[in-house]
């Protein structure tokens, strides 16, 4: 079984959890966005936008959470097998994608606000408006939401990739102990 | 005996005139008042204001059964700081401002409810429906001869049709809405 905390060859069962949990709100939030993008006003962007903003606040709070769980819990360190310069390539692109997922729910906040839409989550309870009616700040922010989620989805690409490629070319356990249901996951398999 | 007879004469004069005083009917001073409707979208409150009406209320003596009150509102002047939304809400759907240019309430009667506080009941017209409702209100005078007149109203859009096709589904788009209302009168001429 997979320890709950991370140990020094592995992710533990929580920071799996969180990564993988995360991965699919997160591509949710992209065909929920792109989709309502493309729509005219109409219910059916008003329920995908809804849904978009509630999962968008979820994932904001489980990421706080996650970096709580990763001060608490340390991840274990890049195999000594890789090259430095792609553990640093590893860790900017993870700081990249952790400061893109805490910053892109206030600006889509920020963004609802300024358009005169309250966001709620999930029809249960609402967020104060962050601002007043502002159509300049409003297309802004939606600028600046785009151009995140477009940063986002191009590091989540080459992140993508680099897991990839270590599994295939490097054949090292660096996807493997990201997965839960693998039992060995250190040194070359 | 006479004193006393004379001082009710004299007391239930005071009374009656106040109102009468500057004059009996007034109408809204064009520009400083407001008509706010509040509604729900995906569960979170959605404002939006009506800039165009015009009006007039003549509050009688005594009871008030003789004051009357005619509101009509222009519904294309819909304004919820969302201009697509706007459009939208001028449309079929909604007001269908082209079929149906005004929103209207007229009177039936008016009951004094003591102090500043009235009562007033008559027939609400949006788009083809009509029906009737008690709405109280309060009517101030203030310094300089004119009136203040606050009050607030609620029923259900699609008792009057308002939101068809897709826009029936009340989980999205609340079926109940208040309307506020705050105007500053002036006497009519
Ligand atoms: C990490 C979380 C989030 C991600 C990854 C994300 C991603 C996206 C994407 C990919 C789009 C489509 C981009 C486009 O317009 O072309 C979008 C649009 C949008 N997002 Fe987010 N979003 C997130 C959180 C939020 C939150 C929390 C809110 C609001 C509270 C929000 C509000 C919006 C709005 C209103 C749009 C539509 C813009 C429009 O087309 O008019 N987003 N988002
Ligand atoms: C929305 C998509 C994704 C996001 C936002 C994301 C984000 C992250 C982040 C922030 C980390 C760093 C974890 C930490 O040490 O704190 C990470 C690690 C990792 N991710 Fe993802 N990820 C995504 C998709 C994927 C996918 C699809 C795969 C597999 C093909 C994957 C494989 C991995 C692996 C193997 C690690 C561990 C790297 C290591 O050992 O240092 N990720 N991911």
């Amino acid at each position: 079984m997979v320890p709950l905390l991370n140990t020094r060859e592995r992710y533990g069962l929580i920071a799996q959890l969180f990564h993988w949990i995360i991965v699919v709100l997160v591509i949710l939030q992209f065909v929920l966005g792109f989709t309502a993008h493309g729509l005219p006003i109409s219910l059916e962007r008003l329920i995908l936008l809804a849904r978009h903003k509630s999962i968008g606040i979820t994932i904001f709070v489980l990421v706080v959470l996650r970096l709580a769980w990763r001060l608490y819990s340390q991840p274990p360190p890049l195999p000594p097998s890789s090259h430095p310069l792609s553990n640093t390539a590893a860790r900017l692109s993870h700081a990249l994608m952790y400061a893109l997922l805490l910053a892109m729910p206030p600006v889509g906040w920020l963004l609802s606000s300024a358009s005169h839409l309250t966001v709620a989550w999930f029809g249960l309870f609402s967020l104060p408006n962050l601002v007043g009616p502002d159509k300049r700040l409003a297309n802004a922010m939606l600028l600046t939401h785009e151009s995140m989620a477009w940063l986002l989805l191009a590091t989540v690409s080459v992140h993508v990739l680099a897991a990839l490629w270590h599994h295939f070319l490097l054949k090292d356990a660096v996807l493997l102990r990201m997965l839960p249901f693998t039992r060995r996951a250190t040194g070359k398999q | 005996m006479r004193r006393i007879a004379i001082s009710i004469a004299l007391s239930s004069f005071a009374f009656s005139a106040a109102p009468l005083a500057a004059a009996a009917c007034w109408q809204p001073v064009p520009g400083a008042n407001s008509i706010v409707f509040t509604t729900t979208q995906a569960g979170a409150p959605f404002q939006g204001q009506f800039t165009k009406f015009a009006g007039v209320v003549c509050l009688g003596e005594g009871s008030g059964r003789d004051g009357r009150m005619q509101v009509s509102v222009q519904t294309a002047s819909v304004d919820t700081d969302l201009p697509e939304l706007d459009a939208a809400l001028r449309g079929p759907d909604f007001f269908d401002t082209a079929r149906w240019p005004q929103a209207s309430f007229t009177s039936e009667s008016i009951k004094a409810l003591g102090g500043n506080r009235y009562q007033v009941t008559g027939k609400l017209t949006l788009r083809d429906v009509t029906r009737e409702i008690a709405v109280p209100f309060t009517f101030t005078p203030v310094t300089g001869g004119g009136a203040r007149l606050d009050g607030k109203l609620d029923f259900e859009r699609l008792d009057y049709h308002i939101g068809l096709g897709q826009w029936r589904d009340t989980r999205w788009v609340g079926d109940r809405v208040e309307v506020t209302f705050s105007v500053a009168l002036t006497p009519a001429r």
